[in-house]
């Protein structure tokens, strides 16, 4: 189930949702939006943390519960230790992926030239913004589209780092 | 008349279909060195797992029979097991050390036994890791990832952790199986320290050690025990063929 909504590409997540709205007669919003985009990463998110824990070896857990640890102490001080680099990197790689998203949002919500100022608002998202901009016969919007992408790729590089950092930072205790 | 620690009573252990412990009967008699022997596979950390219960994260593990610690039967339904496993002290085959530095490991064990107090906390740890043998390798990287220690270290670590729990019991699976011969000395001497306040169970492979710190030998083969007396007679005076051989064996 996880792995089969991993593989569903998201303008199937933008326009089931955007059929949903409808039915339930809701107008474009950033709510909405963030509520898709959540959608479409939970899955990645489930899967890849999955596979950082299937990695901890069972003589850890067996280890703590022998030292008299509570079941929730091994989780949490001892799992947690071991996994943080590959949590972050799966958060890393979810992060990637939704900011990045155009397809989910475009139904979901929408754009506008404006800064929202509720969550009931439309919002433009930084690749809705590159391609409605670029599409603009005025060159000065144009240009704007490359601002845009140049936000989008500082973001990127700047969550990348860091979360390789972090992870460097916390990986060497790992066994 | 010696105390029974722990007394095994009638213990069947399934898994799956298989048959790995076979109607187990014995006593570990209190402050006193038991030692397991037998071939590879026969049972002996099948057996140790049941005494704390680590083997209720088996799949598909069927039990009968009891095991009583104190005279207390530890598959009684209102027995608290983190607490059951905390007297136990068991130390794996393998030695898991936790993913954290060389002192926290040690410090682990300190926090669960509920000596929090940060002033003191170094010198047990330095305390702990000196009964073990491994002070004075390590008293420079305190500090540094327990993983980067070799194995042998590790294993030396894991004791001290489990010391440093202050349990009642001390369930050693092969604790020497990655030392050299003056480690293993080390320990079998703490071993032999710690039993005037300890109960000790050691698995081992090694015949001489055994002969070294063993007061009681538990001799099992194909997940049945065949023969347990004191190491004495063991030794001496093997009763059942299977034991003969497996003296002549390792000594041949
Ligand atoms: N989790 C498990 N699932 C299935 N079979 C198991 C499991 N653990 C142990 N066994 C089986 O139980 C039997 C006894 O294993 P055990 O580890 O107790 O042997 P051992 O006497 O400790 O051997 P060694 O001296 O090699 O450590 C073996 O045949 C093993 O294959
Ligand atoms: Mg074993």
């Amino acid at each position: 189930m996880v792995d089969i909504s991993w593989g569903i590409p998201s303008i199937v997540y933008g326009t089931f949702a955007f059929s949903i709205m409808l039915y339930f007669g809701l107008r474009m919003s950033l709510l909405l939006g963030i509520i898709t985009v959540a959608a479409l990463i939970i899955p990645i998110m489930i899967r890849s943390m999955d596979e950082v824990f299937k990695t901890v070896p069972n003589e850890l857990m067996e280890a703590g519960l022998s030292l008299g640890s509570t079941f929730s102490d091994v989780a949490f001080k001892i799992y947690l230790k071991q996994c943080i680099p590959g949590v972050i990197t799966a958060i890393m790689l979810a992060f990637g992926r939704a900011i990045g998203d155009a397809a989910a949002v475009l139904f979901t919500t929408g754009f506008t030239d404006n800064i929202p100022t509720s969550l009931h608002q439309p919002a433009a998202t930084l690749p809705l913004s590159i391609f409605f901009q670029l599409s603009s016969p005025i060159e000065a919007v144009q240009n704007r589209a490359y601002a845009s992408a140049v936000v989008l790729m500082i973001i990127i590089i700047i969550v990348s780092v860091l979360g390789r950092y972090i992870s460097k930072r916390m990986n060497h205790n790992k066994i | 008349m010696e105390n029974v620690k722990i007394e095994v009573e009638n213990f069947n252990l399934h898994i799956k279909n298989q048959h790995i412990l076979k109607n187990i009967n014995c006593c570990i008699p209190e402050k006193k060195i038991t030692v397991i022997m037998g071939y590879s596979g026969c049972g002996k950390t099948t057996l140790l797992k049941s005494m704390n219960r680590l083997t209720d994260l088996y799949n598909k593990v069927a039990i009968t029979g009891n095991i009583y610690l104190n005279n207390k039967n530890i598959y009684d339904k209102d027995i608290e097991i983190t607490e059951l496993r905390r007297k136990m002290g068991l130390m794996s085959q393998r030695p898991s050390s936790l993913p954290m530095s060389i002192f926290n490991n040690v410090a682990y064990g300190l926090k669960i036994s509920g000596r929090k107090k940060k002033i003191s906390m170094g010198l047990r740890i330095e305390h702990y890791l000196k009964q073990v043998n491994l002070w004075d390798e390590v008293k420079d990287r305190l500090h540094e990832p327990a993983n980067s220690l070799s194995i042998g270290q590790q294993q030396r670590l894991c004791l001290a952790r489990g010391l440093a729990v202050d349990p009642e019991l001390i369930l050693a699976d092969e604790p020497t199986s990655a030392l050299d011969p003056i480690s293993s000395a080390a320990i079998e001497n703490k071993f032999m320290d710690l039993k005037n306040s300890y109960t000790i169970v050691v698995v081992t492979h090694t015949l001489r050690q055994a002969q070294r710190i063993a007061d009681n030998i538990i001799f099992m083969n194909a997940g049945e025990i065949i023969e347990q007396s004191n190491a004495k007679d063991f030794f001496t005076n093997p009763k059942h063929e299977l034991s003969q051989k497996f003296i002549s064996g390792i000594l041949a």
